[in-house]
């Protein structure tokens, strides 16, 4: 059986694109004892060296299109012993001298090696190891190399002997193995192939052997893709080698589990996807979304491999011990992530002092943070003492302007994603407004109404740590980090905002000072921590990707809450992306966030240039009227009335925005990086026009035409204005900005400190005063608006609308719902003031809304016996008089068709139509000669089998959109006499109506999508695979 | 020279500082007026008398509180609604005459249709005097009625209501809601078509019989005339009761037949909101009283006609007339019915001129002095409908002066109203 000597075949294939074809050749030519036979196998014409080949070397032109192959020509062309020894040689290896001896002193001793391999080290540092031996997961989609990249060789795998799979590059061979085992499985490019080839001759009765002291120079070209002249790095080849990694888990996993694997693998690269956003690799993205495909691809080849594998012969039990168990991988995925870690660590590691310096500002900065956030959670809570109890008992926050806030998840997300709004009689939806943006609220136990009212509450200090974070990227000082925050949380307009329930506005204060932070580090202006010798940590700012995503995030939401600032916003971004150098790119793109958010409505802007205006400034969400006010006005904060507060605090109070004022004039005089104080003085005033302007604009009507509409509101410039000075202010605040002696300059620095902090003080306790006059009419109460007779039938398959009537001095109020109370959290401002659905341009009709019942609801107040007709065409069922209201309690009760349903707490109600059966009155009906009937409807859908030719009647405002079938033939749309939509059913049989919104749920898509993308890569995960020359500044 | 920067950044926001507020946008919601001509309902006569509770059968005609002496006529005549009569027509009168017993006396009223808010001014929960309040519904609904009473001291009672059911009547004793009232006035507020009204004021001085008539609603107003204020005697004193819901300072003048007449005391009153104020008529024949006022005022005057006690030697009895002040600027059409008996037709006016009313196709006039009070006295068919719509203020009297029994009975407005109530959309989230 063994020979008493060992022959050995070295047989180098090259592509002739390596350029260490030569120093490969050489080195197999060198070593002691050489080869019995050196064969160069070229895939592709090569121009011999200067001197032409060795003597040496059997040069041979084979047709090969990979290693596999070229190898197998090779064979076929030199017959030898089955005992013979291949050693398979890629023309990027050269083997160190001695490796042959090494690997031959192995093979003799281990009779049953099929494979012996070597050690890879790296081509310039052979010290360093690349590769001793691999194995993989007991699943098979993870290749796990059984060294740490990079590690020193230090002697410490000497003893390594039995693995699972060697890099065949390198390896002798036994030839009867070879011919046994019928080659390479070179399908996925080969990149699994030496793994393949391992376990096969595990199973075939071989071991599998490494050889630590046999040492091979690897510079390992196909790896970091320079075959070919790509040279993109080992990112070029991710794709196709993992895909690989999931080839060979299909061929070795029992035949059972292929779908899983296949679904796993599918799975498996959606959730990478997810992580590559978050560390902001497109590439890798990409080549993560392309593994399922490249599986695809090579599915064709996976029973042919499967079959080999199962010619090979069993799986035993040596090679099951070597598969890497799930702490294997874990210790594995560990040393990869952590040695990143470590190495990014040390390359910034900053001295001993240095680090001391640092740890005692962290602890300071963490103690101010604290005292901050205690006193900012301190005034909240002072500032509207009845609201946290309120909410712990799960009341919900309501006011006239921002209506209910008890809107269920389920709701709240139905209205984000149909285009069809409830506003009026339902209109054509423009975006969804602030619905997207309240949705993860609303889905938090609790519901909207606890954690909207928590937002409201809390807004000053949720303010405030946006503002220390903001003012951080400027300013190291922690007294005035502590100072913009205070006095940003404090901005009286901001507390106005919440006290009135415009959560845009208080959204906007709240988020804005992120997008700055945001984008002052994704274009590196933020300041580095202070060291006691002037200079800062780290020594050179490099920009952020994941900032440049966080700032879009920032801006797509405060875009989303306030439309009015897009233009600004992106002007912003793309004067900022200028100065950003190499940055730039980045720091533009955080404008893609806000303009996709913002989709729908510049689709409708260029649809309808004339109503630019009306879709530039609505306002999402709650909005109201209020008195006008001028610009300077506005910049002294707009306190009107304070009520019963000292005076010496209403003095405060009113002197604090003179004193910030003056704080950023001064500043911005003295300050030394006057681009970003130009920069922040033009957004000041830039955002204090659009505050003024907005003013004289009317919105949209929430509740349809002729009902009221509010003028635009200042809050979300304002804070803009406000974010402006403070920038103004912190970047101006730098150690050493002037030439003054020391004592002077602390002086001076201490007298200002104190001057803002009595300011900001004073205010504070100025507006927590328990005589301040309120600032708004929001005050919890129980969720429970309308009579529960009255909701039951809201919530039916029927949907009945409700018509509440309130007494108000002389006249009567009185309101539609299709909710439980008025709810104008989810609406978007869909209509222009004139009533005209702002996503059909201003040629299109005002949609009918519940003023068009003025009349009907008059004369039912009144008395008279007016027909309810009117009511039931629009789907209204149910009658209810307001609690308090008792006088119009007595006129409805005596009109004669209308049917008591009870009397509550919450009002009287009374039903309209009939209490069952077809007389019931509905959102949908079929109207036909020989009766009505109720069609059950959905929000934007419904289907019915008609009986009869007739005609279906939805209560809802006709719209182009709308369409119906009749077993599958469109049907017409006949006009209606109140302006529902409506269609002509000519024959009897299965009608489906629905509402088509599929350009709204694109532009929706659209936006959630990329708002999910920036959130997500906002995340600062660091990519291992960055480059180290990337982390260089 | 990078400063340079600094001033534009500085002088851009001072630039946009200057900037004055714009005109507010935002538009009020559209209020949509609607306006409802009430159906024509019946008028409703109150029905028969009731004697107090604590009645006295003796056997004998003097000493009981009853009496079988009693007439009653309603003209024209109707359907009953409980125990008064439904009439369908735009006016109805209804009399009563009792001879003898605790509510001896005329007792007349013109039958009233429903209205939403009205004001009866008199009556007595005092110890002796008994308030009966009779509300009726003649339409084919459930109204419910919301009293209020005021008293010397203003609102005493402002939570108690009655419901009524269709064609239904329903009676209620203020004395058994708010005892010891020496003077008082009901509002009844319903709301629809509303309800008919009216008010017993019985009162007992001891045996005697101190007077009984109906209270007819009455309306507020800035400018009142009460035809029938007198006569006044020592024995028998006429008073005025007042009251402003809201409060007002009011200007009273004596109307006599040559002109105004002095009033004792002052004449300018500060009217307490809600607060009623009752004064005495100085002695005087037949009078009128006007009563100027800075805000609406509702007013009523009792006058009496004594007569010797049937039972008590030397003792007075008295029976009295309740009538209701009648807007001075009042021009719509207004009309009553001639009942049977001694009718004396008494128009008061500020201006002078001549008042013609309409009786069943003859004319008739009568003179009036500038702030004076006229009298005619009638000799027409019973059932005769007077109609007139000139801005005076009149009233029938009847009296039967062997018997020393008086009563009158006002005109009744029979013009419908309109409804007129506006209506806007407005956002409805829970009351606090």
């Amino acid at each position: 059986m063994s020979p008493a000597r060992i022959v050995v075949r070295a047989v180098v294939v090259s592509d002739g694109r390596s350029p260490h074809l030569f120093a490969a050749v050489d080195a197999v030519l060198s070593q002691d004892p050489a080869p019995d036979e050196v064969h160069l196998a070229l895939t592709a014409p090569v121009d011999p060296p200067p001197g032409g080949w060795d003597s040496r070397l059997r040069v041979e032109q084979v047709d090969a299109r990979d290693l596999g192959g070229a190898v197998d020509a090779v064979l076929a062309d030199s017959p030898g012993e089955p005992a013979e020894l291949l050693w398979i040689l890629h023309d990027d290896m050269a083997p160190l001298p001695g490796a042959l001896a090494a690997l031959t002193a192995t093979a003799r001793k281990r009779r049953l090696a099929g494979v012996v391999g070597a050690a890879h080290v790296q081509w310039d540092a052979p010290d360093r190891l690349v590769s001793l031996g691999t194995t993989t997961t007991r699943v098979g989609a993870r290749r796990i190399a059984l060294v740490e990249e990079d590690d020193v060789d230090q002697g410490q795998y000497a003893e390594r002997d039995d693995v699972l799979a060697v890099s065949l590059g390198g390896s002798l061979v036994r030839r009867e193995l070879w011919e046994t085992l019928g080659g390479l499985d070179t399908a996925g490019e080969g990149w699994s192939s030496s793994l393949d080839f391992s376990r096969r001759a595990w199973r075939a009765g071989y071991d599998v052997v490494a050889v630590p002291a046999a040492r091979i120079r690897h510079s390992q070209e196909r790896l970091h893709a320079r075959r070919g002249g790509s040279g993109g790095g080992r990112r070029a080849t991710y794709s196709v080698r993992r895909a690989s990694e999931w080839y060979h888990a299909l061929v070795f996993c029992p035949w059972w589990a292929v779908p899983f694997v296949a679904l796993w693998a599918l799975l498996g690269s959606l959730a990478r996807a997810v992580l590559r956003v978050a560390q902001n690799e497109p590439q890798l993205l990409l080549a993560d979304l392309l593994v399922p495909w490249r599986v695809i691809g090579l599915l064709p080849r996976v029973p042919g491999a499967r079959l080999r594998v199962h010619r090979a012969g069993r799986a035993t039990d040596a090679e099951r011990r070597l598969l890497a168990g799930p702490r294997d991988v874990a210790r594995h995925v560990r040393a990869l992530e952590w040695g990143t870690r470590s190495r990014v660590q040390a390359a910034e590691q900053p001295s001993d002092v240095v680090r001391a310096e640092l740890a005692t500002a962290a602890r300071r900065r963490r103690l101010t943070l604290v005292a901050v956030a205690i006193a900012l959670t301190a005034f909240s809570i002072a500032l509207h003492p009845t609201w946290l109890a309120a909410l712990a008992q799960g009341q919900m926050l309501t006011g006239a302007t921002l209506g209910i806030t008890d809107v269920s998840l389920g709701e709240l997300w139905d209205r984000a994603l149909t285009g069809w709004s409830s506003q009026a009689f339902g209109a054509p939806a423009l975006d969804p407004g602030l619905s997207l943006l309240l949705v993860p609220l609303a889905a938090i136990p609790g519901g909207l109404a606890a954690w909207l009212g928590a937002v409201l509450l809390v807004a000053p200090l949720l303010a405030g740590l946006t503002a220390w974070a903001a003012a951080g990227a400027f300013t190291r000082s922690l007294p005035v980090r502590a100072l913009a925050a205070g006095a940003y949380a404090v901005g009286p307009i901001a507390l106005e905002s919440s006290a009135q329930g415009r959560v845009a506005a208080v959204i906007v204060h709240v988020v804005a000072p992120l997008a700055v932070l945001g984008l002052a580090r994704a274009g590196a202006w933020h300041r580095g921590e202070a060291l006691p010798d002037g200079a800062e940590h780290p020594a050179v700012r490099r920009p952020s990707r994941s900032a440049a995503m966080g700032a879009a995030a920032a801006l797509a939401v405060v875009v989303i809450a306030a439309p009015v600032l897009l233009a600004p916003a992106v002007v912003v971004v793309l004067v900022a992306g200028g100065f950003a150098g190499r940055a730039r790119w980045r720091v533009w793109g955080a404008a893609i966030a806000p303009i996709v958010v913002s989709g729908a409505a510049l689709a409708a802007t260029l649809a309808a240039p004339s109503s630019a205006l009306a879709i530039g400034v609505r306002e999402p969400g709650p909005s109201a009227t209020a008195p006008s006010l001028s610009a300077a006005e506005l910049l002294l904060g707009g306190i009107g009335e304070t009520g019963a507060v000292p005076e010496p605090m209403v003095w405060v109070l009113r002197t604090l925005p003179i004193a910030l004022l003056a704080a950023a004039a001064i500043a911005a005089v003295m300050g030394r990086r006057r681009w970003v104080s130009l920069g922040a003085l033009a957004v000041a005033a830039a955002s204090l026009v659009i505050a003024v302007q907005v003013q004289g604009v009317t919105l949209s009507p929430d509740l349809g035409a002729g009902a009221p509409a509010a003028a635009g509101w200042y809050g979300a410039a304002m804070s803009a204005v406000a974010l402006g000075l403070l920038v103004t202010v912190c970047a101006a605040w730098t150690p050493g900005a002037v030439a003054w002696p020391v004592a002077a300059r602390r002086a001076a620095s201490a007298l200002a400190i104190a001057v803002v902090g009595i300011g900001v003080l004073g205010s504070a306790a100025a507006q927590a005063w328990p005589g301040r006059t309120a600032l708004g009419d929001v005050q919890p109460q129980g969720r429970d608006v309308l009579p529960l007779v009255a909701t039951l039938e809201q919530e039916t398959a029927l949907s009945q609308r409700v018509l509440v009537l309130d007494q108000a001095s002389q006249a009567i109020t009185f309101s539609v719902l299709s909710e439980d109370g008025t709810e104008v959290v989810p609406t978007a401002g869909t209509l222009s003031s004139s009533g005209v659905p702002l996503a059909r341009g201003e040629g299109a009709a005002a949609v009918p809304g519940p003023a068009d019942l003025g009349e009907t609801v008059a004369a039912l107040a009144a008395g008279g016996d007016v027909s309810l007709d009117p009511l039931a065409a629009w789907g209204i069922g149910v009658v209810v008089a307001a609690p308090g209201a008792e006088a119009l309690a007595d006129v409805l009760s005596q009109h004669p068709d209308l049917a008591l349903m009870g009397s509550a707490e919450r009002g009287t109600s009374w039903r309209v139509g009939g209490a069952e059966g077809d007389a019931r009155v509905s959102r949908a009906r079929f109207v036909s000669p020989q009766g009505d009937q109720p069609v059950a409807m959905g929000r934007t859908a419904g289907e019915l089998d008609a009986p009869e030719a007739g005609t279906l009647v939805i209560a809802e405002a006709a719209d182009e959109r709308w369409a119906a079938t009749l077993d599958g033939a469109e049907l017409d749309a006949v006009e209606d006499a109140f302006g529902r939509q409506a269609f002509e059913v000519p024959a009897a049989g299965h009608v489906i109506a629905s509402y088509d919104d599929r350009e709204y749920r694109v532009w929706f898509w659209a936006g959630l999508v990329t708002l999910g993308w920036v959130l997500v890569a906002a995340i600062p995960v660091r990519s291992r695979r960055v480059t180290r020359e990337e982390r260089l500044p | 020279m990078r400063i340079l920067l600094t001033v534009i950044g500085l002088a851009a926001l001072l630039g946009a500082a200057t900037l004055a507020a714009p005109e507010p946008g935002g538009q009020p919601g559209a209020s949509v007026e609607a306006s409802i001509d009430p159906v024509r309902q019946p008028v409703v006569c109150p029905g028969p008398l009731e004697v107090p509770v604590g009645a006295i059968v003796s056997g004998d005609e003097d000493l009981d509180s009853g009496s079988s002496d009693v007439t009653r006529e309603t003209l024209p005549s109707g359907e009953a609604l409980g125990d008064g009569t439904a009439v369908d027509a735009t006016q109805a009168v209804t009399v009563e005459r009792v001879a003898s017993g605790d509510i001896a006396g005329l007792a007349g009223a013109a039958c009233t249709a429903p209205a939403r808010d009205q004001w009866l001014v008199g009556g007595s929960t005092a110890l002796g005097s008994s308030a009966r309040l009779v509300l009726s519904n003649p339409t084919g609904s459930a109204v419910r009625a919301r009293i209020e009473i005021h008293g010397a001291v203003g609102l005493v009672e402002d939570d108690r209501s009655v419901l009524l059911g269709p064609g239904a009547q329903e009676t209620l004793l203020l004395e058994s809601v708010t005892p010891e009232l020496p003077a008082l006035a009901v509002h009844v507020v319903a709301q629809g078509v509303g309800v008919s009204a009216a008010l017993q004021d019985s009162r007992l001085d001891g045996f005697t019989a101190a007077g009984t008539d109906w209270v007819s609603p009455s309306a507020p107003a800035t400018e009142l005339v009460i035809p029938v204020a007198g006569p006044s005697a020592e024995e028998a004193v006429a008073t005025l009761s007042l009251l402003a819901p809201d409060g007002a300072d009011a200007t009273l003048t004596l109307l006599g037949e040559e002109g105004p007449l002095p009033w004792l005391g002052d004449e300018r009153l500060a009217l307490e909101p809600g607060v009623l104020t009752d004064l005495q008529v100085p002695v005087v024949g037949l009078a009128a009283v006007r009563i100027e006022a800075s805000d609406p005022v509702v007013a009523g005057a009792l006058v009496r006609v004594a007569r010797d006690a049937a039972v008590l030697e030397g003792a007075v009895a008295l029976d009295q007339a309740w009538t209701g002040g009648q807007d001075a600027a009042d021009a719509r059409a207004r009309a009553a019915v001639v009942p049977d008996g001694d009718v004396t037709l008494v128009v008061a006016s500020a201006a002078a001129g001549t008042f013609t009313v309409d009786a069943g196709g003859h004319t008739l006039t009568v003179d009036v002095a500038e702030d004076g009070v006229a009298s005619l006295p009638l000799d027409l068919e019973p059932g005769t409908v007077l109609t007139s719509s000139a801005p005076f203020a009149w009233a029938l009297v009847l009296a039967d002066p062997e018997a020393g029994f008086v009563t009158t009975i006002e005109p009744v407005s029979t013009e419908l109203e309109a409804t007129v109530l506006e209506a806007a959309v407005a956002p409805y989230s829970p009351a606090p």
